[in-house]
């Protein structure tokens, strides 16, 4: 199978964005921002629409979508008197219904938009596998430095600001690594599930591990393995490959689920 | 601004330069006037109990202090400049917000979370050193909380969290601690060791202390200075001072006498460590 080198670039691609996904997929846990980074995925409808409108790279004209998507979630978070949830809201079916307009405007690409839907994964060029590289280099080095840091704005954000720690830099920097980790995942399950690999890697973690040193590498392993074994079944069965993959991670979880631990009654909060 | 003490000095009039001077401060937040003319120094070394009633402003005074919230008019300056100027000298500050309470899952344990308050200390892309793991394990057993490090964060008592949160405001060079109702959600026993652990840490480390809290008996019995606000300085000097001002129970809006109230409770003013327990 790992002969032919489409299946090489893919297997390539897939492991770099499940690294990705399952790093930044810890603190989408810790910061409980699940709806922010599905959000920003199906912002990204608006984003490849316009490119494939305006005849821009509809990878690039996704990531800037979703950088925008993602501060003005937090501006609007930040200052518009609304909570989180309701700025995503806003946000994510604006640029979707751009995106259905676009695609109701010019009815030529279906074929193309369908594969920046569904992903396709075994269509990976040798020049996007650089560039997921290039995006996964940006984003993991952006954690590597401020990871401790990063885990106090996610535990106490306003304590974190007030002991000098740059909190409100650091969550803006957060969303956008979420923005450029959507359009490196939609390369792999594309628009409509590149948020599954945001989430589900570390919800398994937290099924299983106590700490986030535990959540993190089970996240880690999940990734891969999902991606991995997605996609094999995708070519031994013929199935859709991002489909494919995201079932996986989807089994993961229901059997992380009901093998955790933490299912079995825990005593109650010690007394002072 | 009103009130006989605040006009007379504080109990120590800061001969030092002080540790926290608000100067006028005016804070309007959403078109509702929070603060007005708020003014008072606190010298280091200095335990100040910040009163007053609900909605009098004095979370978002303690807020101003930390440079959360900028005034809209006047200065506020800590350890000599705006709070928002401090830069790396931040980490000389201890904030314990009003009762925080993690998901019972955060993945976090007690020594991780006490850990974070090293962050600003480590350096950017560096790992805690052996260091950092000392002075963190040294603040936990200092604080009685060596044998919980490994604790879940999710699964401790309301006293032992606030212990938890201090350690984590005290795990570096701090000099100045701000607490905001650090007792709310603790028993009255613990309440009681709460106090008197602040006041120890105080004598120990020479730490500037802000507490704001809405019990005035036990605050008085180990604060060396009341300051008591309703949106202004309604009286500001020592817990005696405070306790027998008519101006507390103006802020208060009532005819409450605090001191007879209080006469057979925590002896006001007593700071020497020891203090009286009913």
């Amino acid at each position: 199978m790992l002969a032919f080198d489409f299946m090489q670039r893919a297997l390539a691609a897939g492991l770099v964005v499940s690294v990705l996904c399952s790093v930044v997929s810890l603190f989408v846990l810790l910061k409980r921002m699940a709806f922010a980074g599905i959000g920003i995925g199906h912002a990204a409808l608006g984003g490849v629409s316009l490119g494939l409108f305006t005849g821009m790279s509809p990878l690039l004209s996704a990531l800037g979508v979703c950088v925008a998507t993602a501060l003005g979630i937090g501006a609007i978070t930040r200052h518009g008197r609304m909570g989180e949830d309701a700025a995503i809201g806003i946000l994510t079916t604006t640029l979707m219904a751009l995106g259905v307009v676009l695609v109701g405007l010019a009815g030529t690409y279906q074929g193309e938009l369908f594969s920046y839907l569904f992903g396709n994964i075994l269509a990976v060029s040798p020049a996007q596998l650089m560039a997921l590289g290039a995006v996964a280099v940006l984003v993991l080095g952006f954690f590597g430095l401020f990871f401790k840091e990063l885990l106090f704005v996610a535990f106490d954000e306003e304590v974190a600001q007030v002991t000098g720690i740059p909190a409100r830099v650091l969550y803006y920097g957060l969303l956008v690594a979420i923005a450029f980790t959507v359009v490196a995942a939609i390369q792999v399950v594309g628009v409509i599930l590149a948020s599954a690999l945001l989430v589900i890697p570390a919800a398994v973690g937290q099924q299983l591990a106590a700490n986030w040193r535990g959540i993190l590498l089970i996240s880690l392993g999940t990734g891969v393995l999902a991606v991995v074994l997605g996609l094999f079944l995708s070519t031994v069965w013929d199935l859709a490959s991002g489909g494919t993959i995201v079932l996986v991670l989807g089994a993961f979880f229901f059997a992380a689920f009901v093998l955790s631990p933490h299912r079995r009654p825990s005593p109650p909060r010690t007394n002072p | 601004m009103s009130g006989e003490a605040t006009q007379a000095a504080p109990a120590a009039a800061p001969a030092v330069a002080p540790m926290v001077h608000l100067d006028g401060v005016d804070l309007v937040l959403e078109g509702r006037e929070v603060l007005s003319g708020i003014t008072f120094a606190l010298s280091p070394g200095r335990f100040l109990g910040l009163i007053g009633p609900n909605g009098a402003g004095k979370t978002s005074c303690l807020k101003v202090i930390l440079g959360l919230f900028r005034p809209t008019r006047g200065t506020v300056r800590v350890l000599g400049v705006p709070p928002w100027e401090l830069g790396r000298r931040a980490h000389q500050i201890g904030y314990v917000p009003q009762r925080y309470l993690p998901d019972r899952w955060a993945p976090f344990s007690v020594f991780d979370v006490v850990m974070m308050g090293r962050s600003c200390c480590i350096g950017l892309g560096r790992r805690p050193s052996r260091e950092d793991r000392d002075a963190v394990s040294e603040i936990l057993d200092r604080l009685g909380l060596g044998g919980l490090a490994e604790r879940p964060i999710g699964g401790l008592s309301g006293g032992q969290l606030q212990r938890v949160m201090i350690a984590r405001a005290l795990c570096r060079k701090t000099h100045l601690l701000l607490l905001d109702e650090p007792t709310e959600g603790v028993d009255l026993p613990h309440q009681d060791q709460l106090y008197h652990l602040l006041k120890e840490l105080q004598m120990e480390r020479g730490l500037t202390l802000i507490t704001v809290s809405h019990d005035v008996a036990m605050l008085s019995a180990y604060a060396d200075e009341l300051a008591c606000i309703n949106r202004t300085m309604h009286v500001h000097g020592h817990p005696r001072e405070v306790l027998e001002s008519h101006d507390l129970g103006r802020a208060y809006a009532c005819e409450f006498d605090f001191f007879s109230h209080h006469r057979h409770g925590p002896r006001a003013g007593d700071h020497s460590g020891h203090p009286h327990h009913t």
